[in-house]
């Protein structure tokens, strides 16, 4: 019968330096317990590189949704003053719905009030028939999608990391009118 | 005291002798080598794709523009209004030079050329001048978009900083 390495130099009892000298004597699981240690650094940059990829998935969203909504009021305007000669602009909850519908299940759905995640801001510029200082004729949206991204697996570990784009539309044939559109409040 | 030095003298001895933290020690040169590297390189990659997407959609705007306003899609000016708009708004500045890095002027005008009726092997020509009047005519305005992104970690020789971004194509105004 082998000698157990963890044999203490009283049967029985682990006294004192004795046990230590035992343990640091005993080879069994050795590598289990490296690899114990190892494995926790090991899984912080398995799950860093998962979160990069992450990361780069709702930013993907997070453009796709901007350029659409964008697009979409833009073509919507400009199809309502072509019809009724007046601006009709999608509510801010429309231009909402169309960047959650483009972004897709990458991104939380998103709201226009301030302190949503995602924000998406809307802001109406017209610059009626003039132009002013080079500034060309006509409305224009300028669309922010703005989304505060936290790592998964590193709870309150990390800040969260903000993302933004924003995207210009120009509302075509709109160099005659003088009225705006509502901005968001976000 | 004596049984604490007999202690460490147990612990040299195996460890000299045994293959006793060989993982340790793998795992640390691995580590330094390959997955901090990597974990720097993919902390750049993110932001200058973050910078990439931005620079697309600006360039998108400035299509946009340019098929809405075809009148004014020349006019440096009025693009430049389109890119300051994002500017307000954007964590990357967006520029918009007056030459093309390929040579040739920002928002310049080109055409494509052919001979009706247009098939899908038909070749069209683009040039510089205007099409003969036999031909049908297509305008095209080039623009080129550019950003720089400071990177937290940059490397050396292969990712410096500040890095820099272009985006440049045609659009079809007329």
């Amino acid at each position: 019968m082998s000698k157990s390495p963890f044999r203490p130099e009283k049967q029985g009892v682990f006294t004192g330096c004795g046990a230590v000298l035992a343990f640091a004597r005993a080879r069994r699981a050795a590598a289990a317990v490296e690899f114990a240690i190892c494995s926790v650094a090991l899984l912080l940059f398995i799950f860093g590189i998962l979160n990069l990829g992450l990361l780069g998935l709702s930013l993907s969203a997070l453009a796709r949704g901007v350029q659409s909504a964008a697009r979409a009021a833009a073509v919507f305007t400009s199809a309502q003053y072509a019809n009724t000669g007046a601006f009709t602009c999608p509510s801010p909850g429309n231009i909402v719905t169309d960047f959650n519908n483009a972004a897709g299940p990458a991104l939380p759905s998103a709201g226009d009030a301030s302190g949503s995640n995602p924000l998406v801001t809307v802001t109406w510029t017209n610059n009626g028939t003039n132009n002013q200082a080079g500034d060309p004729p006509g409305l224009y949206l300028t669309l922010t999608g703005s989304y505060r991204w936290s790592p998964i697996g590193f709870n309150g570990l990390f800040p969260s990391i903000p993302l933004t784009i924003t995207t210009v539309t120009t509302v075509m044939g709109s160099q005659n009118q003088t009225t705006a559109c509502a901005s968001s409040n976000g | 005291m004596r049984q604490l030095q007999r202690l460490a003298g147990i612990l040299r001895r195996r460890a000299a002798r045994s293959g006793r933290g060989n993982v340790s020690i793998e795992f640390a040169l691995v580590s330094v080598f390959i997955l901090l590297p990597l974990f720097a390189g993919g902390t750049d990659f993110v932001l200058i794709m973050s910078a990439q997407a931005q620079l697309r959609t600006a360039f998108q705007a400035l299509d946009y523009f340019a098929w809405t306003n075809p009148g004014n899609a020349t006019n440096l000016t009025e693009a430049g209004y389109i890119i300051s708009l994002i500017n307000r708004q954007s964590d990357y500045q967006v520029t918009l030079p007056t030459t093309l890095s390929s040579g040739g002027a920002n928002g310049g005008i080109s055409y494509g050329c052919f001979t009706p009726p247009i098939s899908s092997s038909a070749a069209i020509t683009y040039q510089a001048t205007t099409c003969s009047s036999a031909q049908t005519q297509q305008t095209l305005v080039t623009y080129q978009v550019t950003t720089r992104v400071f990177l937290p970690i940059p490397l050396p020789g292969i990712l410096s900083s500040p890095y820099r971004l272009s985006v440049s194509g045609k659009i079809q105004v007329q």
